[in-house]
């Protein structure tokens, strides 16, 4: 992952990529890269709901030494 | 009077004293000692403070012997959620008895819990009211609680009961999340609990980014002794705490004043970390449903514009094969129009033409008839005027040496030649003389 954004601004860009195309306002020549956007989001969402993040781990192993 | 032993005197007092106060009583103080001793029998020591509940105005040794006890103090466990201990406010049934060793003791009988209740209440409401009214009653529910809450600092005890089941839930979870977890010790249980557990806030705060939530928990049940987190300093800390924090101090039946300030408060350490994964676990259905959403709006249009293709596909042929036949239908009636009128133009042309021509005709034939007329006018004037005509009459004419018609007699001179033509032939003479004639 190159963009460091939040999980929060992850899941916000989701919401409006999603209501956007729910609501047929997406222009199809934009529908690809905004799909491919959202699924780089989700990964980037799902990664850190489910993976153990290693800087945090570094982090906190750090902190306790 | 022989002196009296002090056994003597003792049992004298013991006497008096079983005499005069032969009754139960019903006291109230605070228990500043409490212990089970030997046997089972339980010691402690009662006092009243005074007004400002700083000195001590008076003070007894209470007992309660262990077969009493078992019934008195599992009836106040379960009304209170707490076991007798110091610091008590207590309403005891007592009857006074006096040893002559163990000298003056009150004897307890029954305890009344409702009023040490009431007393927990009074002490909790008193310390919320503070809160309240330094405004940081509610400070640390109104941090949002992150989506992911997966950074969880643990304030406990490694030996607290509920512990390690609470760090065995977690890193378990059926959704298979992985949570970041660390223990910042703290002594949960006795008069160090106030102390250790802001120690622990503190070192927390301090690296507040690192962590995602705060969790206070400590297993238990009912034998747990609430009262100690009943503690203005400790509320406070909480209350400001930068990260939300969320309560389970495993009691079923009352709530501390942690309660009131955490962010997020529940009963057990158990409950704690199911509310943790069920709180991540809306995250995982809120991006599946984001996936799902996304994937059947995609599909849904590719389809829609399918459809729009296949429809232009057979309409836009009809469509254009209309309009050539409109446009065909308007070119022919163009055509039409044109050629009316052309033909129209060209037969008022024709007229014109056939108008201008019979004027011509006309108009030449009048002119014809004119000339001729005139030539004939002409032909008999020249008639009448033909030199011949005169010729024929007997007149001749005269021609000077030059050729020219000879008009006047002064034109020719004496010896000169002239020349007469007459009706038939010409005379050649000399001039003899030129006379003018008088008239």
């Amino acid at each position: 992952m190159n963009k460091e954004i939040s999980y929060e601004q992850a899941i916000n860009r989701l919401e409006a990529i999603a209501q956007q195309l729910e609501r047929g306002e997406m222009p199809i020549d934009e529908m690809a890269e905004r799909l491919r956007e959202a699924q780089t989001l989700l990964r980037q969402c799902r990664q850190q709901l489910y993976k153990a993040d290693e800087a945090v781990q570094h982090i906190l192993q750090g902190d306790e030494s | 009077m022989s002196p009296l032993s002090l056994y003597e005197l003792n049992s004298l007092v013991r006497e008096v004293l079983e005499l005069e106060l032969p009754d139960t009583y019903w006291v109230q103080g605070e228990l500043s000692e409490g212990r089970q001793g030997y046997g089972g029998h339980f010691y402690g020591e009662l006092v009243q403070k005074d007004e400002r509940n700083v000195a001590i105005v008076a003070k007894a040794r209470v007992n309660c012997w262990a077969n009493v006890y078992v019934g008195l103090s599992q009836r106040f466990r379960e009304a209170t959620g707490e076991t007798l201990r110091a610091g008590m406010q207590v309403l005891m049934e007592v009857s006074v008895t006096f040893h002559q060793q163990y000298g003056y003791s009150l004897n307890i009988l029954d305890i009344d819990p409702t009023f040490t209740l009431g007393d927990m209440a009074r002490r909790r409401q008193q310390i919320l009211r503070q809160l309240e009214a330094d405004g940081i009653l509610h400070d640390n529910q109104t941090l949002p609680m992150p989506l992911l809450t997966r950074r969880i600092a643990i304030v406990s005890s490694q030996s607290a009961a509920g512990y390690g089941d609470f760090c065995d839930q977690l890193e378990n979870n059926d959704y298979g999340f992985h949570f970041h977890l660390q223990l910042f010790p703290a002594v949960m249980q006795g008069n160090r609990v106030e102390e250790s557990i802001i120690a622990a806030l503190g070192q927390i705060a301090e690296q507040a980014d690192l962590w995602d939530v705060v969790v206070i928990i400590r297993g238990g049940g009912a034998t747990s002794d609430l009262s100690d987190f009943d503690s203005y300093p400790l509320a406070a800390c909480i209350a400001q705490m930068p990260l939300p924090v969320v309560t389970g101090i495993g009691h079923e039946r009352d709530e501390t004043v942690l309660d009131y300030v955490a962010h997020t408060h529940l009963k057990t350490p158990t409950a704690v970390a199911s509310f943790l994964i069920d709180h991540m676990g809306e995250q995982a259905v809120r991006l599946d449903d984001l996936s799902q959403r996304i994937g059947h709006s995609v599909t849904g249009t590719i389809a829609r514009e399918q459809q729009r293709l296949i429809r232009l596909a057979t309409v836009l042929p009809l469509a254009f094969r209309n309009m050539r036949q409109q446009q065909e239908h308007r070119l022919e009636r163009l055509l039409q129009r044109m050629k009316a009128a052309h033909s129209e133009r060209q037969q008022g042309e024709q007229h014109r033409l056939e108008r201008l021509l019979h004027r011509l005709t006309t108009a030449y034939n009048e002119h014809q008839q004119r000339e001729r007329h005139r030539l004939d006018l002409m032909e008999q004037r020249l008639q009448s005027l033909d030199p011949k005509l005169l010729l024929q009459r007997g007149y001749s004419m005269t021609f000077g040496p030059d050729g020219r018609l000879l008009r006047d007699a002064t034109h020719v001179a004496p010896g000169q030649h002239i020349t007469t033509r007459l009706e038939n032939g010409e005379v050649e003479s000399v001039v003899n003389l030129c006379q003018e004639l008088e008239n």
